[in-house]
């Protein structure tokens, strides 16, 4: 990547952001309605929400899914999906109304002058064509190619001759380049620099030269920064322009894609979803748009790559001068990467201002439950209020933590004992086509003890998921033993196996997926009590009341079916349909992953609720550290399969051992705010108990 | 690739052999005795029939004629029909008329139906999505022999428009209406998936990062949610091929087409169990063959397939 990407743009020299005597807003959005027509009418996604973006600022707009906000980011590109349409009120982009503007107009903006990165990664790059073809439409639909490059040159031939201005459009050919190194070399061999020196400075040379990405006055900058002999020469003779091939490469290796010339002709399933998102910033960036809308960029990534890649895209838009417009549902993420932040609820803006000012003084009290939830600001196990029956003494918990009053009175009655022991625990994957086995599961060992939280930590990959699976019985290990309860989890056969099912219950990630739905929410209650011969017909309905009544929903849930229900009540559906056994543990594979900040709270301060309640003990699989601080009373490190760090959540969070550790910490958006006191929430998580 | 290729060949050893085995059964098990049914209303000739029987070795146990058969098979002789003519030269015959009543349905099936279908797709709700709509399901909802008749009677017999039936030789206009008809289910389920696909194509995330680049509508839609909806569309088509190719016995019985199709109803008609087999072996070998390059054209059309 090269150092600067600079290019000035009328932005440059504006001083973003605070900067009172800011004259033109670049967006102004007026009291914009967003309707989406329905079968039975319309649903107001956007009402009169008012937002203004000044060049060379960076914006959030903070809400949960459904608030509004990536909808007003699409009302501004002018790409609302399906039946949405603005009903009201204005948006200007550089003095310009954009509401109904014509569709040769926008698409005449859009890449250009706006530019979006969009959500899933997965999802938004057409399978079927390769990277670079798309990274080229890009540049083409918005006449970046060469051909415009070389006609221009062809018009102003003559500033091309004297010295390169600094916003030209001249990009070093991978043509050219190998001439352009000989020339570097030999001037350095001729100001008396030689062998591994020489080597050296010239790998150096190598690396930074960026065929398609620096430009001929970039190049002329650094080469007389590096006091090179006729730099002049060397610059005008050697870039000369690139191939469009050069410049999809150029760009590529812009937003961080290693060897991009080569990563341009492979197709998108054959990339991670961080490179995915690399492409598509690539793709957003190519037309130099003036405004860059974000949308949710790195929700779907593993909290290391969303870190790399966030700060990658900061880096480059200060370097381009280009104005961010983020969409987010973490308020840390947000505060943590843009100076203005605005907050939407049900449709409407309810507060707007400087970052730091809204995450300590937050004024709405939609704004003030966000602060308080949000998982990457809050820096404690969630102390539930309920008497706490069988809180266990452990270590992790009892230190340090206050509000452990409750549990330290009944700490001596509190069973040590391991429920779950799992030791050398290895799977191996055979793969297609490859001799070499993936080996998933490397010898992984941990226990976890009766009334306690144990979080299984890791990126997508770690083995987390396999062990997860392997502890219910779902997968097979090649080697290793499980014992639960002292006994061999793996030696169980048909009854003994039905009844380890009826202890030891799995609560899913996907709440869209967990939950038949041809099912109505009473028969996905009563069907594991059913399968289990528990009861009859009449007590299992009461039963069915009763789960319900633990996860906080209405009796009247029961007739509805999964459609009908929020991902939040879903998800507590698949926790109460995990209870109706009764079970003692509970394996919750990324169970709050998919659900919005204040949802997600909202469960974990439940199951906390439900583990002081019946003693339950939690193995806890994620990826987010952020949720491991709020409900684990031991934190397991995984990495490539294997355990790299094994302590109570305290020290892991306190002193953590391993760089990989440091790291997952330190990717947690938002971690280096402080808010109001110590970096503690400014009152008890404000949920329900 | 060339792996994959080789095993699906090998794969294909098993299907024909047991195809045609069940087949020879059918043919061997079918009532009455072809020998006997030749001599007509006169009485048989043991000697002559006998040795008919030598000659065409229905006189051995079946698996013999089976294996006798196959062995034809594989030096190319499928041997002669009862009147002494080389099934080959039926074969010959009849297949190059149904290759040409194919393809034209093909074409029309191909053509009409992306056409209708995307057009449909891209204005969902519109009226003319409604009436192709209906349209279709009306098509698929009417039996073959049923349409055909109709249009036989209204284009063909009231109208004069096209010739009714296409007779031994048949020209290219004679061929139409046959074709019409033969694509005309095929058509229906060719517009219904154009348009599915089309339509789910259209609110896909990647089409809308397209319009987000600032490409025009009209490469929006051509680059981006033509090709991706086209893939199962072509896969259709493919496999629709091969079936056409196998002749369409219906369709060439309404319209007197001397094709493949026909060419075996008549050997069903007459016993002729050499016939038979020898061209349900064809049928057979197009269909795998049709299905092969089906497959392989799936990873040509989308990257993501991977054959290993």
């Amino acid at each position: 990547m090269s150092e600067d990407l600079r290019r000035s743009t009328p932005t440059q020299d504006q001083q973003p952001g605070g900067r009172r005597a800011v004259p033109e807003p670049l967006v102004e959005v007026r009291n914009l309605d967003v309707d989406f027509r329905t079968g039975g009418g319309s649903v107001h996604a956007v009402r009169g929400a008012n937002l203004t973006i000044y060049p060379g600022q960076s914006v959030a707009i903070v809400g949960e899914s459904g608030s509004g906000k990536s909808t007003t980011a699409h009302a501004i590109i002018g790409l609302l999906p399906g039946s949405g349409r603005v009903t009201g009120g204005s948006i200007t982009f550089g003095g310009r109304e954009l509401v109904g503007l014509r569709r040769r107009e926008l698409e005449r903006l859009r890449g250009s002058e706006i530019g979006l990165v969009p959500q899933d990664p997965m999802s938004n790059l057409n399978p079927v064509w390769r990277i670079g073809f798309q990274v080229k439409e890009a540049l083409t639909a918005n006449h970046l190619d060469v051909t415009r490059e070389q006609r221009q040159r062809l018009e102003d031939g003559l500033v091309a001759e004297s010295s390169p201005r600094d916003d030209d459009e001249l990009f070093l050919g991978s043509a050219s380049k190998p001439a352009l190194l000989t020339d570097i070399r030999g001037a350095l061999e001729d100001s008396g620099v030689s062998g591994t020196s020489l080597d050296e400075q010239m790998k150096r040379w190598d690396e930074t030269l960026d065929v398609g990405s620096v430009t001929r006055s970039e190049v002329r900058r650094r080469l007389l920064a590096a006091k090179i002999s006729g730099a002049e020469q060397i610059a005008l003779g050697h870039v000369t322009g690139s191939t469009v091939n050069d410049r999809v490469a150029g760009l590529l290796t812009e937003a961080g894609l290693p060897d991009s010339a080569r990563r341009a002709r492979q197709y998108p399933h054959e990339f991670s979803g961080g490179m995915r998102q690399r492409a598509l910033i690539a793709i957003g960036l190519a037309g130099r748009p003036k405004l860059l809308i974000a949308d949710e960029i790195t929700s779907a990534l593993d909290v290391t790559v969303q870190r790399r890649i966030l700060d990658h895209l900061e880096g480059l838009t200060r370097q381009l001068g280009t104005t961010v417009l983020l969409i987010t549902h973490d308020l840390g993420l947000a505060a943590e990467r843009a100076e203005h932040l605005v907050v939407m609820y049900k449709g409407r803006v309810v507060e707007s201002g400087p970052a730091l000012d809204i995450l300590q003084h937050p004024e709405h009290p939609y704004t003030k439950r966000l602060v308080a939830s949000a998982p990457s600001l809050v820096s404690q196990r969630i102390q539930s209020t309920k008497h706490a029956a069988v809180r266990t003494g452990t270590p992790a918990s009892g230190v340090g933590a206050p509000g452990v009053g409750a549990a330290q009175g009944t700490a001596e009655l509190a069973d040590h004992r391991p429920l779950i022991e799992v030791s050398h625990l290895t799977r191996r994957f055979d793969i297609r086509g490859s001799k070499e086995p993936l080996l998933a599961v490397d010898d992984v060992s941990f226990e976890v003890r009766r009334g306690t939280t144990l979080a299984l930590v890791g990126e997508s990959g770690s083995g987390k998921s396999t062990v997860a699976n392997m502890v219910l019985r779902l997968l097979e290990p090649t080697k290793g033993s499980i014992l639960f309860d002292g006994r061999d989890a793996l030696a169980l056969r048909k009854a003994e196996l039905l009844h380890f099912r009826r202890r030891v219950q799995p609560v899913f990630q996907n709440p869209y997926g967990s939950l038949d739905p041809q099912y109505s929410i009473y028969r996905a209650l009563v069907e594991p009590m059913r399968i289990h011969h528990v009861g009859n017909r009449a007590s299992r309905e009461k039963r069915a009341r009763e789960l319900l009544d633990m996860v906080q929903l209405p009796a009247s849930t029961l007739r509805r079916y999964p459609n009908e229900l929020s991902g939040g009540q879903r998800q507590r559906i698949a926790i109460a349909r995990a209870l109706a056994l009764d079970p003692e543990v509970i394996v919750c594979d990324e169970a709050v992953s998919a659900l919005d900040v204040l949802v997600q709270s909202q469960i974990l301060t439940l199951l906390n609720d439900l583990q002081a309640e019946f003693g339950l003990t939690y193995l806890f699989i994620t990826h987010d550290l952020a949720v491991v601080r709020q409900i684990a009373d031991e934190v397991v490190v995984m990495q490539h399969g294997r355990i790299v760090e094994h302590s109570s959540t305290d020290e892991v969070f306190a002193h953590p051992q391993q760089a990989y550790t440091r790291e997952l910490i330190e990717a947690i958006p938002g971690g280096s705010l402080h808010i109001g006191g110590a970096g503690a929430p400014t009152e008890p998580s404000g949920t329900a108990s | 690739m060339g792996r994959y290729i080789g095993r699906r060949v090998l794969q294909a050893i098993p299907v024909l052999l047991g195809s045609t085995l069940l087949i020879y059964a059918l043919v061997f098990a079918l009532p009455g005795d072809p020998v006997t049914a030749m001599f007509g209303d006169r009485p048989v000739n043991p000697v002559v029939a006998n040795q008919i029987r030598a000659e065409y070795n229905l006189d051995k146990p079946f698996i013999v004629q089976y294996l006798l058969f196959l062995k034809g098979v594989f030096t190319l002789n499928f041997g002669n029909t009862f009147s002494g003519q080389p099934v080959v030269n039926i074969i010959a015959t009849a297949f190059p008329v149904t290759i040409r009543l194919a393809i034209m349905a093909f074409i029309i099936e191909a053509v009409f139906g992306i056409l209708i279908g995307t057009i449909s797709g891209l204005r969902r709700g519109s009226w003319f999505d409604s009436v192709s709509l209906v349209l279709s399901l009306a098509l698929i909802a009417v039996p073959t022999f049923v349409f055909g008749f109709v249009l036989q009677f209204l284009l063909g017999v009231k109208l004069h428009w096209l010739p009714p039936t296409a007779g031994a030789s048949p020209t290219f206009q004679s061929l139409l209406l046959p074709a019409l008809v033969l694509a005309s289910v095929s058509l229906a389920y060719v517009i219904r998936l154009t348009r599915t696909s089309v339509s789910s194509n259209l609110s896909a995330d990647h089409v809308r990062t397209a319009r987000a680049k600032g490409l025009t509508e009209r490469r929006v839609i051509g680059v981006h949610v033509l090709r991706n909806s086209l893939i199962p569309v072509v896969t259709f088509l493919g496999g629709d091929l091969g079936a056409l190719m196998g002749g369409a016995v219906v369709t060439e019985r309404i319209f007197n087409v001397n094709g493949i199709g026909n060419a075996l109803y008549q050997a069903i008609l007459r016993g002729e169990g050499t016939t038979v087999v020898s061209i349900v072996t064809l049928l057979v070998l197009i269909f795998i063959i049709s299905n092969l390059v089906v497959d392989l054209l799936y990873a040509v059309l989308d990257p993501r397939i991977r054959y290993v």
